[in-house]
């Protein structure tokens, strides 16, 4: 067992050489980027001041309207500067609005999983607390549909199984009769399901508010005040996910982490997703 | 001359009696310990001004405080005192914090050392830091202001607290504005804006100050109203010739004999500091950024460990000065213990005069070995200012002893195992390139950000339309049923009195010798009644029929067998008409019968 003590130390080790790999070539900015909305932006971009091309595209997004390719350029740009909070913010919001986006899910997962390697070459060999926060899966599973495509869908079953029954009606009894009947419960229940999905949806959109972890070295207070008690949380850190409890309006969040632990960071500290 | 004053030692034993039977609930923590702390409100302060001393008694949990006494005051005369209690409570645990302020006169020149104050809480001995103040001779005050600018109606003024500071020592500025109210209209004088002078070279912190009525001053002969417009703790971040700006204001002052209101441009002169750099003779691991009155501690939060099982230790360096630039020492060499980068914190208070604070750091080390862990004694090199000398404040040994290896370890050991097999892939992904950034949409569509289907009129109308529908459908076919069913029975209701009608028609027509019209009238009250009671259509009344459906009716066979005769004797009546008396026996005989069918159906 003497050995094992090592193994951390070693892993560390790898990770802290092979990080400087991660640091990949910016791609080369499409020169039609630069003609095109947010030109300054990918000006910046290309002259590697990243941070500055995130804020312009965020001017944009405020001016112009959200929409997911400009939340997609902001988090890539905070990426490259080295900002995984803003970054998986952005990208996290992106996804909201295109789910079926495959390059923000693919930002996505890159910066979680460098972020992950950070950590632990951080923590050298203390376990990596991670996961999800409570509300996380229903509210990826519900905000991952769209909800056009599910209340469509809804509405066709429910207008087969009452079609169904109106053909019942109509036929004398009798074998087709019968297969009416179970015609109309695979659509009522197909209705039911779709119809749960849509009531989901609503409840999660507004009951569970994630955000993400945005500044480095964030600490948790016990009360919301500047002088409570406050200590360095595993869970809190650059990019974390966690569940907003309430946001008040003297500029504190109530959090809760993925240990159930709860409390209060500074609002400018944690960005909502929705 | 010494002064000594009593009253102050009368009001710790005082407090002492009070608090000596006090207790303070809640959980021990060994970096949470008792502590003293002294501080002044300002470091440098000319001959025989007051300034004020606070001792500060901070204990938390079951603390018992047995013993308080005040600090030697030295050259210093106490003019008076008073005491502040604080109470926190954090999560059941609770803090207490006696404040005792002393105002202190100085009275001699030259850097004044106010000694340790001394207490015993729990049984631990503890003592405050010794705090030195500059007293500065008379000449060494505030300049006045400037004679030359004396005579005009508003100016101002920038008092600097030491014009030859060493570099990274706090200095203070004050800007102050004159106003000669007799000069200016009676609705007074108002400052319009403030424009911020430059600080290049500097760190600056801003000082607290009140807004209140000015002071009255009288400078070359005229009364004017001072008012502080901003207070400013800086710090030389550079040795050589600095200089503070000017500070810009715009007045509006209104006029003795009119109502219009003028407006001023007024600023400071910039001011030339001589930044010293710090003398020779520093202690080898100094750091420039210590410069300040700093009192250093460390702490540990557990005696006893398992092996793996982390602790933390807590560095804290606090007093007056640049406290977030402020270096602590590095905990380092421990052996075969893992030390996580430290937690870094920090807050800083400002008050009047002074710019003061804590930093701490929170280091947390795993011990990997049995036996005991020792953080060796640390050493914080600081500059004094006040008493220009270099102060090395030391930390004793801190040992944590640690026993075998614990269940939780061999969990962790687990668990970090299973992270290395899963590090690959996370490696992999981490490897992969972003992807770049993507063109942007000329226009943007506001995306439509609801939250759900839930309250779009198309889906309500597609999920409730359907069963309304149904509903609707099969409402109009139940109301069309009960309609006809009405109908039939309201005709069957009314059956025996149009047939009394028709047969009174009948009894007319042939008493006044209309033959075919009194048969008529009969056989059409006849099968209209036999129709409706019997629920035959009219066309299906057979004597067969008949006879079958009123024998299961229950009526008597004479009065059915009369019933085929009457028919049977219009039928013939039709193709040969009758007599008139003839008609009039026909039309009894058949209101004989239709009396007797009544009865029955």
């Amino acid at each position: 067992m003497r050995h094992l003590g090592l193994i951390p130390s070693l892993v560390a080790a790898l990770i802290a050489v092979s990080l400087p790999a991660l640091a990949d070539e910016p791609p080369p900015v499409d020169p039609a980027l630069k003609d095109g909305p947010g030109g300054r932006a990918a000006e910046a971009f290309e002259a590697g001041d990243y941070a500055e091309a995130a804020r312009r595209y965020q001017v944009l997004l405020d001016t112009q309207g959200v929409s997911a390719d400009t939340l997609f350029n902001i988090g890539t740009a905070w990426a490259w500067a080295e900002e995984p909070g803003r970054a998986i913010w952005a990208l996290e919001r992106a996804r909201l609005l295109a789910p079926d986006d495959e390059a923000i899910a693919h930002n996505l997962e890159v910066i979680r999983q460098r972020v992950r390697l950070k950590r632990m070459e951080a923590t050298t060999g203390q376990k990596l607390t991670e996961g999800d926060p409570e509300g996380f899966f229903a509210f990826h599973l519900l905000t991952g549909l769209s909800w056009r495509w599910l209340g469509a869908l809804t509405v066709l079953f429910n207008l087969m199984a009452f079609a169904t029954v109106l053909g019942w009606l109509k036929t004398r009894p009798g074998g087709r009769r019968d297969a009416l009947v179970v015609t109309a419960a695979l659509f009522f229940s197909l209705t039911a399901l779709g119809l749960a999905g849509v009531v989901g949806q609503a409840t999660v959109r507004q009951q569970i508010q994630l955000g993400v972890i945005l500044d480095k070295g964030v600490r948790l207070h016990q009360t919301p005040t500047t002088t409570s008690e406050k200590r360095a949380h595993a869970d809190v850190y650059s990019g974390a996910l966690v569940r907003v409890l309430e946001q008040r309006l003297d500029g504190w969040s109530h959090i809760k982490m993925v240990d159930e632990s709860a409390g209060w960071v500074r609002s400018d500290q944690v960005g909502l997703i929705q | 001359m010494r002064v000594t004053h009593r009253a102050p030692g009368a009001l710790l034993v005082a407090t002492l009696v009070a608090l000596g039977g006090m207790s303070v609930v809640g959980e021990a923590r060994a970096q949470d310990g008792p502590r003293l702390i002294g501080s002044v409100d300002q470091p440098a302060i000319p001959i025989g001004q007051s300034f004020t001393y606070t001792l500060t008694l901070e204990a938390s949990g079951q603390a018992k405080i047995e013993r308080l006494e005040r600090p030697d005051f030295g050259s210093f005369g106490v003019l008076g005192s008073s005491k502040g209690t604080q109470f926190q409570s954090v999560n059941g645990r609770t803090t207490l914090s006696y404040t005792f302020s002393f105002q202190l006169r100085a009275t001699r020149e030259g850097a004044q050392t106010i000694g340790a104050a001394r207490a015993v809480v729990n049984g631990e001995a503890i003592q405050s830091n010794p705090v030195t103040v500059k007293v500065t001779p008379r000449g060494a005050q505030p300049p006045e202001p400037d004679a030359a600018q004396a005579g005009q109606a508003v100016f101002a003024e920038v008092e600097v607290s030491e014009m030859e500071p060493y570099v990274g020592s706090q200095v203070q500025v004050t800007y102050k504005l004159y106003l000669d109210e007799s000069r200016v209209g009676p609705f007074g004088a108002e400052l319009n804006s403030v424009q911020e002078p430059e600080f290049d070279g500097f760190w600056i912190e801003e000082l607290k100050h009140r807004r209140e009525r000015g002071k009255t001053e009288v400078i070359g002969g005229r009364r004017y109203t001072m008012q502080v417009i901003k207070k400013l703790a800086v710090f030389p971040l550079t040795s050589g010739r600095t200089t503070i700006g000017s500070l810009d204001m715009e007045i509006e002052a209104s006029q003795r004999r009119s109502f219009r209101r003028q407006r001023l441009a007024v600023r400071t002169k910039p001011v030339v500091l001589n930044v010293k750099p710090l003398p020779p003779g520093a202690p080898a691991g100094f750091d420039p950024s210590n410069v300040g009155q700093y009192q250093f501690r460390a702490s540990i939060d557990k005696k006893q460990v398992a092996i793996g099982e982390p602790f933390t230790v807590r560095l804290e360096v606090s007093g007056t000065g640049m406290i977030g630039r402020v270096q602590l020492p590095a905990v380092k060499d421990l052996g075969s213990a893992r030390v996580l980068e430290p937690v870094i914190d920090k807050a800083s208070n400002a008050s009047a005069s002074v710019i003061s604070g804590r930093k701490s750091a929170e280091i947390v080390v795993t011990p990997m070995e049995e036996g005991s862990v020792t953080i060796p004694h640390l050493e914080l090199h600081t500059f004094d200012p006040v008493q220009e000398t270099y102060v090395t404040r030391k930390t004793p040994n801190l040992v944590v002893r640690v026993s075998g290896r614990s269940a939780q370890l061999e969990r962790e050991v687990e668990l970090i195992e299973r992270e290395e097999a899963d590090q690959p892939e996370a490696f992999k992904i981490a490897s992969r390139p972003l992807k770049a950034l993507r063109p942007l949409p000329e226009a943007v569509e506001a995306p439509d950000t609801r939250a759900s289907a839930l309250w779009t009129p198309w889906f309500l109308l597609g999920l409730f339309g359907p069963p309304l529908a149904l509903a609707v459908w099969l409402g109009v076919g139940w109301r069309r049923r009960r309609r006809d069913e009405t109908s039939d029975a309201r005709k069957r209701k009314e059956a025996p009195r149009i047939a009394e009608e028709r047969l009174k028609q009948a009894r007319a027509a042939a008493t006044s010798g209309d033959s075919s019209g009194a048969v008529a009238e009969l056989v059409g009250a006849l099968n209209a009644y036999l129709s409706e009671r019997l629920e035959l259509p009219p066309g299906a009344l057979s004597a067969s029929r008949l006879r079958a459906r009123l024998a299961e009716a229950g009526v008597d066979k004479t009065v059915i067998d009369d019933l085929i005769e009457v028919r049977r004797a219009c039928d013939e009546a039709r193709f040969s008409p009758l007599a008139e008396g003839d008609v009039v026996a026909l039309v009894q005989r058949a209101t004989t019968v239709f009396e007797a069918l009544r009865r029955t159906i």
